[in-house]
């Protein structure tokens, strides 16, 4: 993995910038700042960055915007950083393009580790050709198995389905539309209680306390990720 | 003396609470200067520079008039088309718009063409009085109301258009044009006088020295009462010799053809005496024919139109019920009319005069002498009943004849006659006393014809047969008597009782009903029960339409809105039947509570005949429960306004010490971490550096929550919290709120409780878990170290509850239902800091928006406290087998 990615953070508050640039730096990446939607969208295009960081509120277009003209010419990862209490801006973050979502005020660990996920991601391009391995799971998308402490796990074909769609992006969020999109079929997105009935199974059969979950995260009002760090 | 011109002087400055001033000009007859000398009047006002407009003046031609007239502004006349004449009639809203200071107005009696918005001219003139413009106005003697008998009796003329008498005695000023007799005739000689051509005779033969000087005295004895009046009032104004108490005219009338005669003398007396009055009738339950019906509501309509109260009483006894009312009314003064002269009032207690003054102490007794009869056209309707009833008594005679008969071979001969009587009873009962005595002579005819020796003949022979006869007929005059009176007894407490019934209903519904909306709806369906009325309930659609409760808009045609709108603005009756736009089919009664309507009633016959003097005093009664309904509704509406904006105030100051206290303390713990280490460094050991930085994240986070808290209560308070329900599993949001949690439980053992297998909650899963994170952080606040910290979800009867539990310090039983008061916490002084005191009330706000409750227990083993979230599950949503499989 190669340390010295550029990473470019689009955020109006110097403040964050400063705290996110001494952090990033600190291991090891390359960053690149901009105050603005505008100078955002140029510097892209200019320095090439392998993950972009965007705040969703800027003070001369909406970040959403931001994230839409982006998206017409770069598939560059993007981290949105976003306030509390609004999962229907995440969603729609992630409807443009975004590829995972932190959600302001947070830690630094939990954002360093997205923007590793996000990074890694990105220099093995799409479908992982290897088992996905996370402690004692292992989920092998060629052969369609799943195994945990190398027992075989028996899931029904929407369970299955389910966890492979989380398998083939390992620790970034699906929106739960998504999941329902692909797997039940565009009539049935607004049947959220399928997908909940169906990740409860899941963990029932990993062993995993739906309080406190290893493999299968929820994310509150957005959708699942599957624990991948 | 100089003290009363000063204060004639106050008198004449006082404020006219904006309602502009009447003068009458007043005459005797049609000739006698009265036109001509209101427009002198209107010239000198003209001269003092006051805004002049005549609206209508009639010159007849007269060229001194007309020079008069030509020299003030006038308002045009509108034209309109009735039955394909043209009619000219007074342009009021012209008038209206124009505002003058003071406007002409000839013949204050008119009558106005029909699709006028008033039926008389004295209507246009109220409104343009309360419009605060003066009016100058004339009018004859012979068209008051109250003088209507005796013009009819001095001139044998009977007048049409009449005037209510207290339009005049509300006049500001009354002024008397006097002509002597002998002056008049000799102008009508020389042609001054305007006569129209079709009444000529009619004209001539009333302008004779008799009637004139007769008109004359009727035109003094007014002015001078009027005079009187004034005085008298004056005189209280001063605030001298005020008489003590006025009193009160009661006037007493049956329902028979003096009723109406009886009203117009109250109305005088009670205008000479300046009394108060009241057209009293009791309702004994005896039986009224339809013209006597007729009389009464004439009369009532009448005294109403006069200035009179309508009072109606149910009671046995007229003597004794009218002196009761008399004594409860302070009535100085009884007027009755004089009973029929039967010899059976003669014979027990002499009428009804003579009993009343037999009664009473101290209380006046006038007696008006009776007038023959003026017959009132008969109602077809009555006629067939009637004529049905004696029919009736014809057949039952047929029928009992012909059942005697049968039974004759059987029956003793006396015996037969009871066959007889059963058929007097039975008419008798069915119908009144007159077809019930027709009934009983056909039958003694029948009888005697048919079965007393010899038959087939109507001679008796025996004498008993006679004595037979005579006591069957008594016997069948005194059932049949009896028999009718119960009946209208009967009849007579029923519709008392459906009165009250009503009445009471009404309350009934209108008691449960909270609000206005509720108010109206019950109302509504209330009034659409009545079978022989359409009756709306409306209320006011924006500033011209019409709502009903439903909150549909009732679109009305012109002439209906045109009343509708003028019944609203001046809180009166309008529409069919009363004298302000009648042409519709629609009587509106405003609801209203202090003068200011609330809601108005549209009211219809449904076969479209006008509304009965009984339905509109029912209606009118029905009104108060309601506009008193309406009234509370409004009030409770306006207190819990009230309650809320106090409610909001305190929650701004609590708010803002909130603010600056509870925010503060993170702040200050961040910085002075901070601080220390930018300040000391390397000079704080390894181990203490870090705890002082995570101690600063730590406050950042507590700092966070209070945040997300204060937006919540604001999303709360402004009533902007819309639910975004989802299916969601309750151990995602357990999972979620100890998740964020993570720092603040970090010190203490949490146990988790929850089991797999719960049903999914259908709720705004970041809501609740907000609430989540309020309980389980005040429940942390207050754990001792290490303390053992219970999260459990369980499903109990149709909920899910969330259960915290703490082994902290508990809350006293008197105290639990206090903590989700806001600020609860604060309250408590140093305590305070801890937290804001949102958080509970939060939860309770959050909590209550699903429907759910928050219950407050001991924790486990009665140690600590246990604080359970409980919400209302759904029925869960169907599964396709296939769907998850």
């Amino acid at each position: 993995m190669s340390q010295t990615a550029t990473l470019l953070v689009i955020d109006d508050e110097p403040q964050i910038r400063k705290f996110l640039r001494i952090s990033l730096a600190s291991q090891g990446y390359q960053v690149l700042e901009a105050g603005t939607g505008a100078d955002g969208l140029s510097q892209a295009a200019l320095g090439r960055p392998d993950l972009v960081v965007l705040d969703l509120g800027l003070p001369d277009m909406d970040g959403q915007q931001v994230l839409r003209e982006l998206r017409e010419w770069t598939q560059v990862p993007v981290l949105v950083l976003s306030v509390r209490a609004s999962e229907a801006q995440k969603v729609e973050a992630l409807d443009n393009g975004a590829n995972d979502y932190v959600t302001k005020p947070f830690g630094i660990q939990e954002f360093l580790a997205r923007v590793r996920a996000l990074l890694r991601q990105g220099s093995t391009a799409d479908a992982p050709a290897g088992p996905l391995s996370i402690g004692g799971l292992l989920i092998d998308l060629g052969l369609r198995r799943v195994t945990l402490d190398a027992v075989e796990v028996s899931l029904t074909r929407k369970e299955y389905a389910v966890i492979a769609q989380l398998a083939r992006y390992p620790g970034r969020v699906i929106t739960q539309q998504q999941l329902l999109k692909d797997i039940w079929g565009p009539t049935h997105v607004e049947d959220s209680h399928y997908l909940r009935i169906v990740v409860g199974h899941i963990r029932q059969k990993l062993g995993d306390d739906p309080t406190a979950p290893r493999y299968l995260i929820t994310e509150p009002g957005v959708g699942y990720r599957l624990q991948a760090l | 003396m100089s003290d009363a011109v000063r204060a004639d002087a106050l008198l004449a400055q006082l404020p006219r609470n904006g309602r502009g001033r009447l003068k009458v000009f007043l005459g005797a007859a049609p000739g006698v200067g009265k036109t001509y000398a209101m427009l002198q009047a209107a010239h000198a006002q003209v001269r003092q520079g006051v805004k002049v407009l005549a609206g209508v003046v009639e010159t007849h031609g007269r060229a001194e008039t007309e020079a008069l007239l030509g020299g003030l502004p006038q308002q045009p006349l509108v034209r309109s088309r009735y039955r394909g004449v043209t009619l000219e009639e007074m342009d009021l809203d012209g008038l209206l718009q124009a505002a003058p200071r003071l406007v002409l107005v000839d013949e204050l009696a008119h009558s106005n063409a029909p699709g006028s918005r008033h039926a008389k001219r004295w209507q246009d003139i109220q409104e343009l009085l309360a419009a605060n413009i003066d009016v100058y106005t004339t009018v004859n003697v012979q068209h008051l109301e109250s003088l209507n008998d005796q013009v009819l009796d001095i001139t044998g003329v009977q007048v049409r258009e009449t005037l209510p008498d207290w339009v005049l005695q509300e006049a500001d000023e009354l002024v008397l044009i006097d002509l002597p007799p002998r002056e008049l005739l000799e102008r009508l000689r020389e042609g001054k006088v305007y006569v129209p051509e079709q009444a000529r005779a009619a004209i001539e033969a009333f302008f004779t020295q008799t009637n004139l000087t007769a008109l004359r005295e009727l035109a003094m004895q007014t002015a001078a009462a009027q005079v009187d009046a004034d005085l008298a009032q004056g005189y209280r104004r001063l605030g001298q010799a005020a008489p003590a108490l006025r009193g009160r005219l009661l006037v007493g009338v049956d329902a028979d053809a003096q009723a109406e005669r009886l009203v117009r003398h109250a109305s005088r007396v009670a205008e000479r005496r300046h009394l108060p009055w009241t057209l009293v009738h009791v309702d004994t339950g005896k039986g009224r024919d339809e013209s006597g019906r007729q009389h009464l509501q004439n009369a009532q309509l009448l005294a109403e139109r006069l200035g009179g109260e309508v009072v109606v009483l149910r009671a046995a006894e007229v003597a004794k019920t009218l002196i009761q009312h008399a004594a409860e009314r302070r009535a100085s003064l009884v007027l009755v009319g004089q009973s029929r002269p039967l010899l059976r009032r003669r014979l027990f207690g002499g009428g009804l005069g003579p009993r009343l003054l037999r009664d009473t102490h101290g209380l006046e007794i006038n007696v008006l002498d009776r007038d023959q009869a003026r017959p009132l056209p008969r109602t077809r309707g009555a006629g067939e009943w009637v004529w049905f009833d004696y029919l009736l008594a014809l057949f039952a005679t047929i029928a009992a004849s012909g059942l005697a008969s049968a039974v004759a071979s059987v029956l003793a001969l006396p015996n037969i006659s009871l066959v007889f009587l059963a058929a007097v009873l039975l008419v008798a009962v069915r119908s009144s006393l007159g077809p019930a005595l027709v009934c009983a002579a056909l039958s003694f005819l029948s009888y005697d014809f048919l079965f007393i020796p010899p038959t087939f003949s109507l001679t008796i022979y025996r004498e008993e047969d006679v004595l037979t006869l005579l006591f069957f007929l008594l016997m069948a005059a005194l059932t049949g008597n009896l028999a009718a009176r119960q009946r209208r007894q009967l009849q007579a407490l029923r519709d008392t009782q459906e009165e009250t019934g009503e009445l009471l209903d009404l309350s009934r519904k209108l008691t449960a009903a909270t609000d206005r909306q509720a108010v109206l709806t019950a109302a509504a369906q209330h009034l659409q029960g009545w079978r022989d009325l359409q009756v709306w309930v409306l209320e006011r659609d924006g500033d011209h339409g019409w709502k009903d409760p439903g909150g549909h808009a009732v679109p009305l045609a012109d002439t209906e809105r045109a009343a509708a709108d003028w019944a609203w603005q001046h809180d009166q009756p309008a529409g069919m039947g009363t004298g302000t736009l009648p042409a519709g089919r629609w009587w509106w009664l405003p609801v209203s509570a202090q003068a200011r309507p609330l809601a108005l009633l549209g009211v219809r016959e449904r076969e479209g005949r006008p509304l009965s003097v009984q339905r509109r005093r029912l209606l009118a009664a029905l009104s108060q429960p309601l506009a008193q309904a309406l009234a509370r509704a409004q009030l409770a509406q306006d207190l819990e306004a009230a309650r809320l904006h106090g409610e909001t105030e305190q929650l701004r100051s609590a708010l803002l010490a909130s603010v600056s206290h509870d925010l503060r303390t993170p702040l200050t713990a961040m910085r002075g971490g901070i601080d220390s280490l930018l300040a000391l460094g390397e000079a704080i050991p390894r181990a203490d550096r870090e705890e002082l930085l995570e101690g600063t994240r730590d406050e950042a986070e507590r700092l966070d929550r209070y945040i997300q808290n204060l937006l919540d209560m604001t999303r709360l308070g402004h009533g902007a919290l819309k639910l975004a329900r989802d299916w969601v599993a309750p151990a995602d949001i357990v999972g979620s709120a100890l998740n964020r949690l993570r720092a603040v439980l970090a010190p203490l053992e949490v146990v988790v409780d929850v089991p797999a297998a719960l049903p999914l909650l259908y709720v705004h899963a970041a809501l609740i878990e907000q609430a989540l994170i309020n309980v389980m952080e005040n429940a942390a606040r207050f754990s001792p170290a290490h303390g053992r910290l219970l999260v459990s979800a369980a499903v109990q009867a149709e909920e899910l509850c969330l259960a915290v539990s703490d082994q902290g310090p508990g809350i006293p039983e008197a105290e639990r239902a206090q903590i989700f008061d806001m600020f609860y916490t604060a309250a408590r002084g140093d305590r305070g800091g801890q937290g804001t005191g949102l958080g509970l009330a939060i939860c309770q706000g959050m909590i209550g928006a699903h429907g759910g409750r928050i219950l407050v227990d001991d924790g486990v083993d009665g140690q600590g406290t246990c604080i359970t979230l409980c919400l209302p599950l759904q029925t869960q949503p169907g599964l396709e087998g296939e769907a998850l499989t």
